[in-house]
């Protein structure tokens, strides 16, 4: 389940939500990978690893897009 | 029996969280703690507004009677958010009832107690006016899907927005954790109880939900959202969350 400390990169078990609240800069990459995550109302409730699986994306290579994008 | 009196039962208020521990005793000891029985009514539809409440804990159904007789739910309020306030600031009777729907603990202000409030800790009246904001949006956005969508729309943004503000992870999914029936569905979303039991149903046997007479459990989020939103995408091979 979700960490409630203060994350310090950007990780698979996060929710969404968390993400965009720590790093909003990462908006644009759920955005160019056509993900309606920013603004969705499930956010706060699925992880990213979630969000990325239901979207068809691989994992791991998009928490390191996430990681590069200035997440790191 | 006395109910603890300590400030700090307010912390989670959308209108008080700013607030330091001795303005939060000020705020309490301006109010009154209420304890309402499932099935009882804080304030009923018509009546004078001349009170303003918070919830501390529970869970509270607005519903409108309409004059044709027909029943609304304009919302469901969560512990820490406020009702009431807004018919009372503006000296109108209150729109719809509120209505306990497990047993509940409130916080209840007269209205010149909750102004003084107000000009005491200005930071009230910003929250005040964010929470009354952010209100009014999300009706504005119900009344256009109710003159553009489609039913089935309209009950699966219904229901993603109950996940946004009430849901829970469980082992099942997401559960929107408090009582919910087919009936308040209907109400919230601008249809019929047969209607939504139909759509209910069928999301069921696609595996987005899972529900029983009183609770919905949504087991792929993602598809609702899809439904709620029109997203282009397949729904069938959408995994459930876990």
């Amino acid at each position: 389940m979700p960490t409630t400390r203060t994350p310090i990169r950007p990780d698979a078990h996060l929710t969404v939500a968390t993400c965009l609240a720590v790093w909003p800069s990462l908006t644009s990459i759920f955005v160019q990978h056509n993900m309606a995550c920013p603004g969705c109302d499930m956010a706060e409730l699925m992880t990213v690893a979630e969000a990325a699986e239901v979207y068809g994306k691989d994992v791991e290579a998009f928490v390191g897009e996430l990681r590069q994008a200035g997440g790191d | 029996m006395t109910l603890a009196a300590d400030p700090s039962v307010l912390r989670g208020s959308d209108l008080f969280s700013t607030l330091s521990e001795a303005e939060l005793r000020a705020v309490l000891d301006a109010g009154v703690i209420r304890r309402l029985a499932k099935g009882q009514r804080a304030f009923a539809q018509g009546d004078l507004g001349v009170t303003c409440h918070s919830l501390l804990h529970g869970r509270i159904k607005v519903v409108k009677t309409r004059p044709d007789g027909g029943q609304s739910v304009l919302r469901f309020i969560g512990p820490g958010e406020m009702y009431g306030t807004v018919a009372a600031m503006m000296n109108q009777p209150f729109p719809a009832d509120a209505l306990a729907i497990v047993d509940s603990v409130e916080v209840v202000w007269t209205v010149s107690a909750f102004r003084e409030l107000m000009v005491r800790f200005p930071e009230i009246g910003v929250r005040c006016m964010s929470c009354a904001g952010f209100r009014l949006m999300e009706l504005q956005t119900r009344l256009g899907e109710m003159s553009a969508d489609r039913v089935e729309r309209r009950i699966a943004r219904t229901l993603s927005r109950l996940a946004r503000q009430a849901g829970r992870r469980t082992p099942e999914g997401i559960l929107i954790d408090f009582p919910i029936t087919r009936q308040d569905l209907a109400e919230m979303s601008g249809s019929t109880l047969h209607t939504v039991s139909r759509t209910l149903a069928a999301w069921d046997h696609e595996g987005i939900t899972e529900s029983t007479r009183r609770h919905i459990t949504i087991r792929k989020p993602h598809a609702l959202v899809a439904l709620a939103e029109d997203l282009a995408c397949d729904r069938t091979d959408i995994p459930a969350v876990v």
